[in-house]
């Protein structure tokens, strides 16, 4: 009887709450499947839901699988630093470098992660004390389109959020797609959309600029915000192993082995940290609702800065390129240039698009290193 | 500089933390500017120091 009573111990433990959690994380793993939606990283993010919301699961006991990696990886911020080490050696930095005027669209489109900040802010007057200063900066974090980032600086200022600011974080960025086009259209007349851009600007950027870059960027934003090293450190060495030219083999395995190993195991954690009791509540609805909005100012405040540029320019630039200033690298480049051609389909403007995509992968470290220097 | 003097308590009342976002979003896009416009000068010293064609 003692035995029976044991093999019935999990399904005495199991609540509706357990459910709904499994259900979320299938939903997830539907949705990597089914739709492609960052499936990378929602398929390991559904089954570690899943997983950690089996009732007495011995995955999340103190010697669980899933407790040693989140310790291994996340509590020390590790598994975020490893894949930016991928992220750095997959960029090329050198349609920035030919037009670095596109480092300022990176700038202004991280105008959503303070936003969202005060918005979170905000939700204290509905209900008081729901969001401190550090937890409502966990959830701005979201607008900066960057797993690395908003896990990083999520897991130091709400480690109780860190579920739904990731699950957040990663679905809206594969939904970029769907969010900024409306955006964009809105803020922008037919007559903008339609401009062209140079393709090139017929600058060549030489191999030393490209090598003397990532090291600059590292030491200059480290001085500015020493607690930013470990991640413009991180994704500025991935890239110079991608530039120097004589490490083709370590950036090969940084771009593939690396980046999918930690990838994995970074999905899997973070889905562990899914737990019922933490996941659902009203703060995990406000965090889904922030952080659409987040990229909403993103892409409109880039828009907006890009027309507000063109007020003193001969030479017009096509202000779909502001919204290009977020993190998701590549799509909204190749989103902005899909809907140039869609008004005229001789404008090529990928490039320049690029140009801001990748300030925008800057522009989201180094506003998260200032918000770590700030509240940290 | 203290950067630390927003968070010598961190505020819970309502009020407190919406105030305090305020000068964060302030320093934080300032500072995002300011450090991408120094990212900006350094792009433009170095293509000037280390143009392409002498590479050819």
């Amino acid at each position: 009887m003692e035995t029976v009573s044991k093999l019935l111990n999990g399904f005495q433990a199991f609540t509706w709450q357990h459910g709904v959690m499994m259900l979320i994380g299938i939903v997830l793993i539907v949705l990597a499947i089914k739709k492609q939606y960052e499936p990378m990283l929602l398929l390991p993010m559904g089954f570690g839901a899943i997983l950690t919301n089996i009732p007495l699961s011995a995955a999340v006991e103190e010697t669980g699988f899933l407790t040693v990696l989140h310790e291994a990886g996340i509590a020390n911020e590790l598994f975020p630093i490893l894949i930016f080490i991928a992220v750095g050696a997959m960029i090329d930095f050198s349609p920035l470098l030919k037009q670095p005027v596109t480092l300022f669209f990176g700038a202004a489109a991280q105008f959503g992660i303070f936003a969202a900040m005060l918005i979170a802010a905000s939700m204290n007057y509905l209900i008081p004390g729901v969001f401190n200063l550090q937890e409502a900066a966990a959830v701005g974090i979201i607008g900066a389109a960057d797993g690395p980032t908003s896990i990083y600086v999520g897991n130091l200022f709400a480690p109780k959020y860190m579920g739904a600011i990731a699950v957040a974080a990663y679905s809206y960025m594969a939904l970029v797609p769907m969010i900024q086009p409306p955006i964009i259209r809105a803020l922008t007349t037919k007559e903008e959309r339609k401009i062209h851009m140079d393709a090139d600007y017929g600058i060549k950027i030489s191999k030393t600029v490209l090598i003397i870059f990532p090291i600059a960027v590292t030491i200059i934003a480290g001085i500015v915000a020493p607690i930013s090293v470990p991640l413009i450190g991180s994704l500025m060495f991935g890239n110079l192993i991608r530039e120097c030219g004589v490490l083709d083999r370590l950036s090969a395995t940084a771009q593939n082995e690396l980046g999918n190993l930690v990838t994995l195991l970074l999905g899997i954690t973070i889905g562990s940290t899914m737990r019922a009791e933490q996941f659902l509540t009203t703060q995990t609805l406000m965090i889904l609702a922030i952080g659409l909005l987040a990229f909403v100012f993103d892409t409109g405040f880039g828009v907006l800065f890009a027309k507000f540029i063109n007020l003193f320019l001969k030479k017009k630039i096509n202000p779909m390129i502001g919204g290009c200033g977020i993190s998701a690298f590549p799509m909204s480049a190749r989103i902005v240039q899909k809907m140039a051609q869609k008004e005229d389909p001789t404008n090529f403007i990928l490039m320049p698009a690029i140009g801001a995509n990748v300030s925008g992968q800057i522009g989201s470290i180094i506003a998260g290193a200032i918000m770590l220097a700030l509240l940290g | 500089m203290d950067m630390n003097f927003l968070l010598s308590a961190v505020p819970t009342e309502a009020g407190e933390v919406v105030t305090e976002s305020f000068k964060v979003m302030g320093f934080g896009m300032g500072g995002v500017f300011v450090v991408l416009l120094v990212f900006y000068m350094v792009v433009k010293l170095l293509v000037k120091l280390f143009p392409a064609k002498e590479e050819t």
